[in-house]
């Protein structure tokens, strides 16, 4: 489904990643591990548009996405839930939903989209009414991922939803995301906390330093555990 | 003073600080989007005032059709500065970003000397702004009482548009997380020339208001409305729309009010005790009145 | 974290500011040699305002905020240095509330312009002890407020300034090579402070935020030593204008000259000393040229009407231009520097050989 082609990016002077490779195929959870700073965002920045790649293309179902602009990623079925859930502030939960679903014009499939996802997450139907910054983290966390769905998008990238969250909050994100694996989304997971993501995900990639340098099932890296914490990812904080 | 006096002054002061906080908001929506100030906003009541000098000074057109012209020119104008200044250094810095907007300001204040007249003009006031509204012992301004009126009426459509459209919600969200409005597929581009459209609209409004009060027109007339516009909105807090209309009025009563009381001789440092008072207020709240120290947009 | 002088710094420092006189004594030379009246005119200007684009590059420069108010200290020290040098005649003439004391003080050129130096840094430090414990953002609105109440200060303290009326009967002792000398004090006392610890402090906070505020508190006194520094080179060229152009009142300090200023050192390169050079030499030239159809000419039976704005107007659309091709201006990041330390080395081994 999304294909990363030989992806050659930074900012300013030097290059951030160097000829990144990966793939989502439709239906899995692919997790992208990393410690800060190993160009996990910036590669995100890619694939959204909102950096311009130097060498490589973007390929989301056999159409390039590389070089188009943010706007029109929603439009093509990709949403993203940002990192620090970055919902925003001083707009009602009712009107973040809404931001989410802004493409769509039909009142009725909006109403509808919103039912969906009250029925998801009824605690946001509780304070739809309540500005967004009231929120605690997780409920936060909900009205991230429940604005990006808002869209029906067919690919959620979510960047590092689990940070700064208390473990128990994150296992039910990370149920959240099983569920909607179910569903039939397709989802690319970036994060530092390889144990929770190795859990739900299908693939998985390492990348350091700008390079990926392990990729293969969860399975497999789930066994090389210690390993690949100690040697890529440095400390888990 | 007699309660009378007070009154009549309340209700000047009420009605100035309206059209401080017009023009305020104007550059406070600008502001949301693009994180600084513009400093042609103040140059777009100069462009409303020559619009409105030109049809119905030179031209002779209905007083109503030349308010309309020079607003809706205003607004034209807005959008112009906006593609051909702001947009190609979109990515640039603060500091970039202002020096263009003061060089644009520049730019229109010449083009205005160049094509029309350097000189100072002058502009006949039709008398329905003269006239006095007698109410039992109070005497109040035709003027006054219409400025009032045009300023909250603009100001309620704007907060219409801000809190039931899509456009003013996708302004808004803007305005607090640029980024992320992009990627729920808000056109950029689109949003910000809106911004830029209202903000326009609002100046033009705004300025011809302030040409109506002051009955004169020059080149470099827009440096008084941006530095109340600023002030306004400094006080009320940077970023906040509320915050421009609260400083806008709290400016607009102590412009009339500070000067009533004043002794003669410190009159005219009117404007140096505002400014002082404010940096005297950014020293402590440097936020801004309005914000307490972490908040974030309204 | 730099503790010291470092000498390829000041080596580089030094370098730059030769070469800079260099020039400088090049095109004052020149006047001295063809004696033209409008040149020397247009050369005392230049220089004048150049001292004011690096005065206030200096501060800009290294800290990063954008401060309109530095012109307020160039207004300062040009009234003190009026004050003091025009005749006690003329004074009780034009100023005739003026307190007899300050009527009848009349010292000279250098003395009054010196004075104006002094109280311009001292009405810096007071002002700049509060305005550096602000925020950088507040601090830029702040610097703004300055320059308005300065302004309105100055136009309605009629007894002292008067007003709108100006000052006049200066006495005219500016000249280029006078101008010459001012500036290249200026030059170096900017150049020094860019090289000086204290200057790389500020400059790695403004590069860096982290930085910044890893530095905190430590970074008040050294942005305030800086303010005032700036504030007192302001004034040094406010008093060396008066000399020059005799005659001035408080339209000279408004957005007219900021704005020039900020287009000098903006095209010149904001990140360099001798960007205001550059700059302002630029803008000289394009200023000069543009006052032709500014004024309307006649060429050859063609008679060219009076382009009111020509000038600005052609000063206003190069900034814009610079910022959006080349926004770090001419120089970019590098001093001018004719490499004369190289120079004298590849010298030396030649002598050796």
């Amino acid at each position: 489904m999304l294909n990363v082609k030989k992806i050659t990016a930074g900012y300013g002077a030097a290059d951030v990643l160097h000829d990144v490779q990966m793939n989502v195929e439709k239906g899995e959870i692919v997790a992208l591990l990393g410690a800060n700073g190993a160009g996990k965002s910036t590669l995100l920045k890619i694939i959204t548009g909102l950096l311009q790649p130097r060498q490589g293309s973007v390929w989301f179902e056999d159409q390039q996405i590389s070089g188009e602009r943010p706007e029109d990623l929603l439009r093509k079925g990709i949403a993203c839930v940002p990192e620090r859930r970055r919902i925003f502030a001083g707009l009602t939960v009712l009107e973040n939903l809404q931001m989410g679903a802004y493409i769509e014009r039909s009142k009725d499939v909006i109403e509808e989209k919103l039912t969906a996802v009250y029925e998801r997450f009824p605690v946001l139907k509780e304070r739809s009414r309540q500005q967004g910054e009231t929120l605690s983290g997780g409920e936060q966390q909900q009205l991230a991922i429940a604005r990006a769905l808002m869209s029906q998008p067919r690919l959620l990238l979510l960047d590092e939803p689990s940070i700064g969250l208390a473990p128990n909050l994150v296992h039910s994100v990370m149920d959240l995301l099983c569920d909607l694996r179910d569903d039939g989304l397709t989802m690319l997971l970036v994060e530092q906390n390889i144990h929770d993501a190795l859990e739900i995900a299908d693939r998985a990639y390492v990348i350091a330093s700008g390079s990926i340098e392990i990729e293969g099932s969860a399975e497999e890296l789930r066994e090389k555990g210690l390993e690949l914490e100690q040697t890529y990812l440095g400390e888990i904080s | 003073m007699t309660a009378e006096l007070f009154i009549q002054q309340l209700i000047n002061a009420i009605s100035l600080g309206s059209l401080y906080a017009l023009l305020a908001l104007g550059l406070a929506i600008v502001y949301g989007v693009l994180k600084v100030l513009n400093f042609a906003h103040g140059d777009l009541v100069a462009v409303t005032g020559y619009i409105m000098w030109f049809f119905w000074m030179k031209y002779e057109i209905p007083f109503a059709f030349a308010v309309i012209a020079g607003i809706l020119g205003a607004t034209g104008i807005s959008i112009l500065t906006e593609l051909i200044a702001f947009r190609p250094l979109r990515k640039a810095s603060y500091a970039v970003k202002l020096i263009s907007s003061l060089a644009v300001s520049i730019i229109i204040q010449n083009l205005i000397r160049m094509f029309i007249d350097p000189r100072p003009r002058g502009l006949r006031i039709p008398a329905v702004f003269d006239k006095v509204i007698t109410v039992g012992s109070f005497h109040i301004g035709a003027l006054s009482i219409i400025t009032l009126l045009i300023s909250l009426t603009a100001m309620g459509i704007l907060l219409y548009f801000l809190l039931r459209t899509r456009w003013g919600l996708a302004l808004r969200a803007a305005a607090v997380d640029f980024e992320v409005t992009r990627l729920v597929g808000v056109p950029a581009n689109r949003t910000i020339s809106l911004a830029f459209a209202i903000s326009g609209l609002l100046a033009g409004i705004g300025g011809a208001l302030w040409v109506i009060r002051t009955g004169g027109i020059a080149p470099a007339m827009g440096l008084n409305p941006i530095i109340k516009a600023f002030v306004s909105n400094v006080i009320g807090g940077l970023g906040s729309l509320t915050g421009a209309v609260v400083g806008g009025l709290i400016f607009g009563f102590f412009d009339i009010f500070f000067k009533a009381f004043l002794p003669g001789g410190a009159r005219p440092f009117v404007d140096a005790f505002a400014l002082t008072a404010v940096v005297i207020i950014l020293f402590f709240k440097p936020q801004g009145i309005m914000f307490k120290k972490e908040e974030k947009l309204k | 974290m730099i503790s010291g002088w470092s000498r390829r710094r000041l080596a580089e420092a030094l370098s730059s500011w030769l070469s800079v006189i260099i020039l400088l004594a090049l095109l004052v030379v020149a006047e001295i040699i063809f004696k033209n009246k409008s040149y020397t005119i247009i050369l005392t200007n230049f220089l004048i305002y150049t001292s004011m684009v690096v005065s206030y590059q200096m501060f800009m420069g290294n800290s990063g905020i954008v401060s309109f108010g530095q012109v307020a200290f160039f207004a300062v020290g040009a009234y003190t240095a009026a004050l003091l040098s025009i005749p006690s005649e003329i004074k009780e003439v034009a100023l005739p509330t003026l307190t007899p004391f300050l009527q009848q003080l009349q010292i000279g050129a250098l003395g009054a312009i010196f004075v104006g130096t002094l109280l311009s840094g001292l009405v810096a430090l007071v002002i700049g002890i509060v305005i550096t414990r602000m925020e950088p953002d507040a601090m830029g609105i702040a610097t703004f407020a300055l320059l308005v109440i300065v302004f309105k200060v100055i136009h309605n303290w009629k007894a002292v300034t008067r007003g709108g009326l100006g000052l006049y009967d200066i006495p005219a002792v500016m000249t280029p090579a006078y101008a010459m000398i001012g500036l290249a004090v200026i030059v170096g006392v900017s150049l020094l402070f860019k090289a000086s610890p204290i200057g790389l402090k500020m400059q790695g906070a403004r590069e860096d935020a982290l930085a910044a505020q890893s530095l905190g508190n430590n970074l008040r006194p050294v942005t305030l030593v800086c303010y005032v520094l700036s504030a007192m080179v302001m004034g040094g060229g406010g008093g060396m204008w008066v000399h020059s152009i005799r005659a001035f009142g408080p339209g000279s300090f408004f957005f007219h000259d900021v704005w020039n200023m900020i287009s000098m050192m903006v095209i010149g390169g904001q990140a360099t000393v001798t960007g205001g050079i550059v700059g302002s030499g630029v803008v000289t030239v394009v200023s000069e040229i543009m006052r032709f159809p500014e004024k309307g000419m006649v060429i050859g039976s063609i008679e060219i009407p009076a382009i009111f704005g020509a000038v600005q107007l052609a000063v206003a659309l190069l900034l814009l231009a610079t910022l959006i091709i080349k926004p770090s201006g001419i120089l970019g990041s590098k001093e001018i520097d004719f490499g004369i330390f190289n120079w004298i080395k590849s010298l030396n081994k030649r002598i050796r050989k």
